[in-house]
């Protein structure tokens, strides 16, 4: 079998399993979108094979085509299982609509979303795909995607799309080369092995020096952008972002370089709320702790040092900005009467959100249950209960907040 | 006495919050005080429980000690319906629903679901385990079934059963702590044998 019949067959079967998935039962038409919009990627890329053949094409046309195929089935067969576990029942579908409703009021009227369940215990989300530019791909780890509690996470997933859209790499860029490059010449003397003699002179301007510290501008605008979409999380959720965070994340385990180290990150969290005047939990810093890269090459480490700097020097910048563009999209923040009034309603009658305006409030009224150590104690629930009751008024409580939504705007 | 709507509609108002009577999402007061019936209409939910063939050969009862019948992973397909959305029941095929309120009753009422007779005429059947004791709080579960002989089209927020609710009589402060409290979902109540049932049980001792 030659390469091109190689090629030809599995991009059948990858339509093979795209006509599959479309047989299921999918609760929101956004999944069903992608699938086409994947399906569509497929039969381009086979209906180009197929005007190929061995015997008249040119060779070089035949690889190129074959690896350009290769390329999007990598790309988007972990695309296809996402859209396959959108559908799975363990989801927590209410969130959907809400959500939704705040990525538009974000990111424009044409976002779409799909929600989840990821097998990585992280939450992560898909966005930039260039077949599915305006969609969101939004997933909860599995054991945790019917939590409830944990649906602020999706403002740091969300932070993402609003990050692309921003520009703000782009604007950060300078700042942050700026620090490395002072940054280098200050601690000359730790790092003058990694450089040539006469780099010091030609840090920002000689290419092959620039690919010495190449590493620490990659590490630190990735910084910048998980900072911000924390500040996005927390500005959007309020405090119950950090519960959340907390709960998935603390203590912290091994750092990747693609993140500011835990203390950095939790600091920066407290400082982003203090100016959106929130409360910080007590202790809060203290749930969390250091720890080195696995790769703990010297040079790494003082490269990563430098990504240290440079993103710690545009957080206030980014907690404006997340402030700024929240602001902007007038979603409703909610307010702490809210929270109370649903708080109230959980603690002492078990019944859900009467008349919730905001998504924030719900989740924060969640969060305040669940560390009310005396919450339904007369009733000799038992934990498990307990937590299974608390989820179930949440739940509710965000599909009435839906409902509300719609029937009024509908009147 | 069965409550009016206009007394129904009086309670949903009244800022009780002691003990109050809920549902939420709440109807239209105005419209329910309106009505002058005697009941009112609550919606279906989102969530759907299909019954289905397993391993077992039947549906046993519990033995003794037992707690339930088969578990309800092992006999229910759960579906979701999103606000809006429609789903098809099948000539003879029954599904657990419930409703797309949430309501807490107070102790001083109970109440009773039925179908909505629009649909019981076109051969949707709606039964419920119809009594709601004082203290309830969750959704509540809706047994439907086709009974008819065309595909009958039903949606996430249509009106299709009603709630008649009466006083209750007697001092007891006593609410219903039972299982079945505090779910969103539909659920299959557990079957358990009681002391007199499990006695019956057993081999006599002639």
């Amino acid at each position: 079998m030659t390469v091109l019949e190689y090629s030809r067959k599995r991009l059948e079967a990858c339509l093979e399993e795209v006509a599959n998935q479309k047989s299921l039962d999918f609760p929101y038409s956004h999944s069903e979108l992608a699938l086409d919009k994947i399906e569509d990627t497929f039969r381009y890329h086979l209906g180009g094979l197929e005007m190929l053949s061995e015997d008249d094409s040119d060779q070089d046309t035949i690889r190129g085509a074959c690896i350009a195929a290769l390329v999007e089935i990598f790309n988007y067969i972990p695309l296809l299982g996402f859209i396959l576990r959108s559908t799975d029942v363990r989801n927590a579908f209410e969130i959907h609509g809400p959500l939704l409703s705040l990525s538009r009021k974000i990111l424009g009227e044409e976002a779409r979303l799909v929600v989840s369940s990821e097998w990585d215990y992280s939450p992560f989300t898909y966005h930039g795909i260039p077949q599915l530019p305006s969609f969101v791909l939004m997933g909860l780890p599995a054991p945790e995607s019917a939590n409830p509690l944990l649906l602020s996470l999706a403002g740091h997933e969300l932070g993402h799309p609003i990050w692309s859209q921003s520009g703000l790499e782009r604007e950060l860029r300078p700042d942050i080369e700026s620090t490395i490059l002072r940054e280098i010449e200050l601690r000359w003397d730790e790092c003058s092995d990694f450089f040539p003699p006469s780099a010091k002179k030609a840090l920002g301007d000689d290419l092959t020096v620039r690919e010495r510290w190449r590493p620490a501008l990659k590490w630190a605008l990735s910084h910048a952008k998980e900072t911000f979409c924390d500040f996005v999380g927390l500005r959007l959720f309020r405090e119950s972002f950090l519960h959340a965070f907390s709960y998935l994340l603390a203590p912290g385990g091994d750092r990747s370089p693609a993140y500011p180290a835990w203390s950095a990150r939790v600091s920066n969290l407290v400082q982003a709320a203090n100016a959106y005047q929130l409360r910080v939990p007590p202790g809060y810093q203290s749930l969390f702790e250091d720890s080195q890269p696995p790769d703990v090459l010297s040079q790494s480490i003082f490269l990563l040092s430098l990504a240290d700097a440079a993103s710690q020097a545009v957080v206030p910048k980014l907690v404006k900005r997340a402030d700024d563009i929240i602001e902007t999209a007038s979603i409703d923040e909610g307010s702490e009467a809210g929270v109370e009034d649903i708080y109230n309603g959980i603690r002492l009658h078990i019944v859900p959100a009467r008349n919730p305006v905001a998504l924030s409030d719900i989740l924060n009224a969640g969060w305040r249950a669940f560390h009310d150590p005396k919450l339904w104690e007369e009733k000799k629930f038992d934990r498990k209960v307990r937590e299974r009751t608390l989820k179930e008024l949440l739940l509710k409580s965000i599909e009435v907040l839906e409902y509300n939504t719609r029937t009024k705007a509908s009147t | 006495m069965i409550l009016r709507s206009e007394e129904i509609a009086s309670l949903l108002e009244a800022t009780n919050e002691q003990d109050p009577f809920v549902i939420t999402p709440q109807p239209d007061v105005d419209k329910l005080r309106a009505s002058g019936s005697a009941a009112i209409d609550l919606r279906l939910g989102t969530w759907l429980l299909q019954l289905q063939q397993t391993k077992d050969s039947m549906l046993k009862l519990p033995q003794k000690g037992q707690r339930q019948t088969a578990d309800e992973p092992d006999l229910t397909r759960p579906f979701y319906v999103p606000l809006g959305r429609d789903f098809i029941l099948h000539p003879r095929t029954f599904v657990l629903g419930v409703t797309l309120e949430w309501i807490r009753l107070p102790r001083k009422l109970a109440g009773y679901v039925i179908g909505k007779s629009s649909w019981g005429r076109r051969g949707l059947i709606i039964a419920t385990a119809a009594g709601v004791h004082p203290g309830f709080t969750g959704c509540l579960t809706l047994e439907l079934s086709n009974v008819g002989e065309m595909p009958i089209q039903i949606r996430s927020g249509l009106r299709i059963c009603q709630l008649f609710l009466h006083e209750t009589k007697g001092e007891g402060e006593a609410v219903d702590e039972s299982a079945q409290v505090g779910f969103r979902k539909p659920i299959l109540s557990k079957i358990r044998l009681d002391k007199i049932e499990e006695k019956l049980a057993e081999e006599p001792s002639l």
